[in-house]
């Protein structure tokens, strides 16, 4: 027969867990509702340059990051978290890059999780990154953009791709590969009615806009990323928390059943001594 | 005309302004209430928003101004208020 003391020791020591699951879960909620925040207050600079950008593209747009590249090689951009505790997020996204992996590939890991599997599987990465904080800053996708669209000017890569957790609602997420560079540039619908002033002329716009277009893309893949994690921890330590109050449920029975079997040892004992002295 | 402000942390101001001068890539640029429709490309300096005798200034470095159906929008990676 199992021994209270052993038993109550256990339900103690999963109460706490549970606590902490708890907690965890709290905290990931918060920073959901951050980061969904944040994607809502990115809405409009990111329509606003694409406005720009369908206006501009009215003539055919020649620039480096969008015409189509004839080089083999390709820059994969694997974006995971950077701890765990978050169920199948970072599972799902490292079985998509590896499913969906050529030999000409080249990956760069963004998220301490995602390079763990990378070098488990032995693929070898041009760069990791595990420094990209829970909350994407704008400063900090630009510099990632600007990286990459260097790797891309070096010649060495025909495409960037970008493996990411692509966030559609709060209670939906897939994860998803994209191509990142050359940028699509979207459906270049002709701009309705006469032709807007230019100023400077329209191929200069485009100059400038192109690279912010980028950055603006990489913002927005840092962003639906962060917000799915934060949605995938706070489900799964929800579900954490509620395993660990079913398991205290199941103990707290079986202690009290032993409890009670060790009473009724003890008075049968105790009628049985008495009876003996009769 | 309508003016919104644009900064990928969201809307810094928005409101009704009757002329606004932007610092464009190639000189300052005046809009009016009614302007035609315009895409620009502005460089580093101040835009300047009046509505009547009120003023305001934003601190820009670089960015893109895009008028249309008397609602002009200003969308730069940065702005802070300048008085």
């Amino acid at each position: 027969m199992a021994n209270t003391r052993a038993i109550k020791r256990r339900i103690k020591s999963v109460k706490n867990t549970g606590k902490i699951t708890k907690t965890m879960s709290m905290v990931a909620t918060a920073k959901s509702t951050r980061a969904i925040g944040i994607i809502r207050a990115f809405r409009p600079y990111r329509n606003g340059l694409l406005e720009v950008l369908h206006r501009a593209a009215g003539g055919a747009m020649d620039h480096p990051l969008i015409a189509p590249s004839s080089v083999t090689g390709r820059l994969v951009v694997l974006i995971t978290s950077n701890r765990g505790l978050c169920g199948g997020y970072n599972g799902n996204l490292a079985r998509l890059a590896l499913r969906g992996r050529r030999p000409e590939d080249t990956f760069i890991a963004i998220g301490k999780k995602g390079a763990a599997t990378l070098r488990y599987a032995g693929i070898k990465t041009l760069e990791t990154r595990g420094d990209f904080p829970d909350i994407p800053r704008y400063e900090r996708s630009a510099e990632l953009a600007d990286r990459l669209i260097q790797h891309y000017l070096s010649g060495n890569y025909g495409e960037v791709t970008v493996v990411y957790m692509k966030f559609l609602s709060a209670g939906s997420q897939k994860p998803a590969q994209e191509r990142f560079l050359p940028l699509t540039s979207g459906e270049a619908k002709p701009s309705a009615g006469p032709d807007p002033i230019f100023a400077p002329a329209r191929a200069l716009i485009a100059d400038e806009l192109i690279p912010k277009a980028v950055r603006a893309a990489m913002h927005q893949i840092l962003l639906d990323a962060a917000a799915s994690e934060h949605l995938a921890r706070q489900i799964a330590m929800k579900s954490a928390t509620d395993n660990a109050g079913e398991m205290v449920r199941a103990l707290t029975l079986k202690y009290n059943r032993v409890r009670q079997s060790q009473i009724t040892t003890e008075i049968a004992e105790i009628v049985g001594g008495a009876e003996a002295l009769n | 005309m309508k003016v919104e402000l644009i900064t990928p942390q969201g809307v810094l101001r928005q409101g009704e302004f009757t002329a606004a001068v932007a610092p464009g890539a190639d000189g300052e640029l005046g809009i009016l209430s009614h302007h035609a429709p315009m895409v620009a490309a502005l460089g580093k300096g101040v835009l300047r928003l009046a509505a009547g005798a009120q003023s305001e200034g934003w601190r820009l470095e670089g960015g893109f101004l895009l008028v249309e159906a008397n609602h002009l929008r200003v969308i730069a990676e940065k702005a802070d208020k300048a008085g």
